[in-house]
């Protein structure tokens, strides 16, 4: 990690929703738009905190946005990052320009090689979002027998080839890198869902039998870092799941 | 002026209107794809090379990426049917594009142009200011549907699609560009002059126009539904990049057929 505590304010603070008036952005100052329960902002909060950024999160209401968010994100997605008036949108594309804005703690390499076979692994490790999503709608669409089988079968598979694929301490090497925070939030959720779903191959497992030892390993080491302070707790993000596929997310549960 | 569809079924399309004095830096690719027992051809320290195939769109982002940026480069085709055994050390799975330069070796379409300008700065295209790169990025997302869209027209050529099926396809190719035609807002989406964004798109719109005719689309693209992007499409075909990367009309409709037929596509076609 970056030797300089983060200071990030506003992690837990109500989603703000129409009507909500815009809150003011200081000059110099940056600011995260995000959801405390989403994935992909979450990458962002997490690279934020591994460079000791200071920053605040804003909260968004992803079923009723304000108004003004749309000028942050076309679409009202999250994440998206403000300073000094430059926003700039993509999970995957914020931690690039977070480097540029504070070099002194790049995560990403400088070495043009290093750099794109960081990027070239993150698109090896993306299938790791279907893995979720597929375990998911086991949840979600109340899934049983042959079909509930099938997506563990998938997600197991995937999981598989991301276990090949961590040939050192962290995919960053020895240290954690630009593919550790991109994959931890998905997961994080993993280890959510092992729990939820009683998973036949538990994550993080670090008996011998484990199905996954190096990643099981490599969850556990990297939740040691002072970025997971910022993960919510799992009964919370469950909680927050049941609100999702009941059609009435609560964006502020445990808050 | 715009680009009209005979201007685009030209044989000698090479022969741009513009320029052409520029001798292309990029060798080889209009050479045989390589297969199967073929040898790996060696590639001496200090040179480039890009593994392609000469009608495969995000292959071509690579070759007109690097010609864009006047470097030499060697082109291999490769067999993706029936790839040489050495290729998977290359890339992984045996795709292409991959980049090759002094033993290192960088794979994906959106990620080599990035590399390729970090090997050689003088000649870069994506901006260095941080808020400006990463727009080009972020604008490479946003017009990301048509590269998905596009494929529909080869399911309508190969299954023969009519009626209903065959609309749905062509609806959502429409949708995709009205989506990136109100992206446009300059000549290029790199701005005054050609961009990132630009070669990344191009070879997309590049098929668009081929595959309005043999699917009995008179005016699918360009057309006077998309004033932005016809127009941004002749000026970006005239430039020499271009010419270093497309094929000729009818070479392309020769691969497609064979594409579409089934069983091995013809790698070859035109040569």
């Amino acid at each position: 990690d970056n030797q300089t505590m983060s200071t990030i304010v506003g992690n837990n603070t109500k989603a703000l929703k129409k009507g909500d008036p815009e809150p003011p952005l200081v000059p110099g100052v940056a600011r995260i738009y995000g959801m405390r329960f989403c994935p992909w902002a979450e990458r962002v909060v997490l690279y934020a905190a591994a460079k000791g950024m200071n920053v605040e999160i804003v909260n968004i209401n992803l079923m009723n946005k304000p108004e003004w968010y749309y000028n942050k994100q076309p679409q009202g997605r999250v994440p998206a990052f403000e300073k000094d008036g430059k926003i700039v949108v993509e999970s995957a594309i914020i931690p690039e320009y977070l480097d540029a804005l504070y070099p002194d703690s790049s995560i990403l390499p400088t070495d043009p090689y290093l750099r794109a076979k960081q990027k070239i692994l993150l698109e090896q490790i993306t299938p790791i979002t279907s893995a979720f999503y597929g375990l998911s709608s086991i949840i979600r669409d109340n899934l049983e027998g042959e079909a509930r089988d099938e997506k563990i079968k998938e997600a197991g598979a995937i999981i598989d080839g991301i276990e090949k694929l961590l040939t050192d301490e962290y995919f960053g090497g020895s240290t954690t890198g630009y593919v550790d925070w991109m994959i931890l939030p998905f997961f994080e959720r993993l280890t959510h869902l092992s729990t939820v779903l009683s998973l036949p191959s538990p994550f993080p497992c670090s008996s011998s039998s484990s199905r996954w030892p190096s990643l099981s390993s490599w969850f556990t080491r990297i939740s040691s870092h002072s970025p997971s302070l910022f993960f919510q707790p799992m009964n919370l993000h469950v909680e927050f799941f049941k609100s999702f596929v009941g059609g009435n997310p609560d964006y502020d549960i445990g808050i | 002026g715009s680009w009209t569809i005979q201007d685009w079924t030209r044989q000698d399309r090479k022969q741009t209107p513009t320029n052409s004095a520029e001798m292309s830096k990029v060798v080889g690719n209009d050479t045989k794809a390589l297969k199967k027992g073929d040898p790996e051809p060696p590639l001496a320290p200090g040179k480039a090379r890009i593994y392609s195939m000469r009608f495969c769109p995000w292959a071509e982002r690579a070759v007109l990426y690097a010609a864009a940026k006047g470097i030499e480069v060697e082109v291999v085709n490769i067999n993706l049917v029936n790839k040489p055994e050495w290729y998977y050390n290359k890339h992984p799975q045996g795709k292409v594009p991959a980049f090759e330069k002094d033993g290192k070796i960088v794979i994906e379409s959106g990620i080599i142009p990035e590399y390729l300008d970090g090997l050689y700065p003088e000649s870069a295209i994506l901006p260095t200011d941080p808020y400006l790169r990463a727009q080009q990025r972020i604008l490479l997302d946003q017009v990301a549907p048509i590269t998905t869209a596009f494929y529909g027209l080869f399911a309508i050529y190969r299954e023969k699609l009519e009626g209903e099926a065959r609309d749905a396809k062509i609806k959502t190719v429409e949708d995709a560009v009205d989506g990136i035609e109100k992206l446009l807002k300059e000549d290029y989406f790199g701005g005054s002059s050609a961009g990132f964004v630009d070669w990344l798109i191009f070879p997309f719109f590049e098929r668009l126009a081929l595959l309005s005719s043999p699917l009995s689309l008179p005016s699918l693209f360009p057309s006077s539904r998309w004033p932005a992007l016809s127009s941004w499409f002749g000026r970006i075909s005239a430039h020499p990049a271009a010419a270093a990367a497309v094929q000729p009309a009818d070479a392309h409709l020769g691969f497609i057929k064979s594409f579409v037929v089934g069983g091995a596509p013809d790698y070859d076609s035109g040569l």
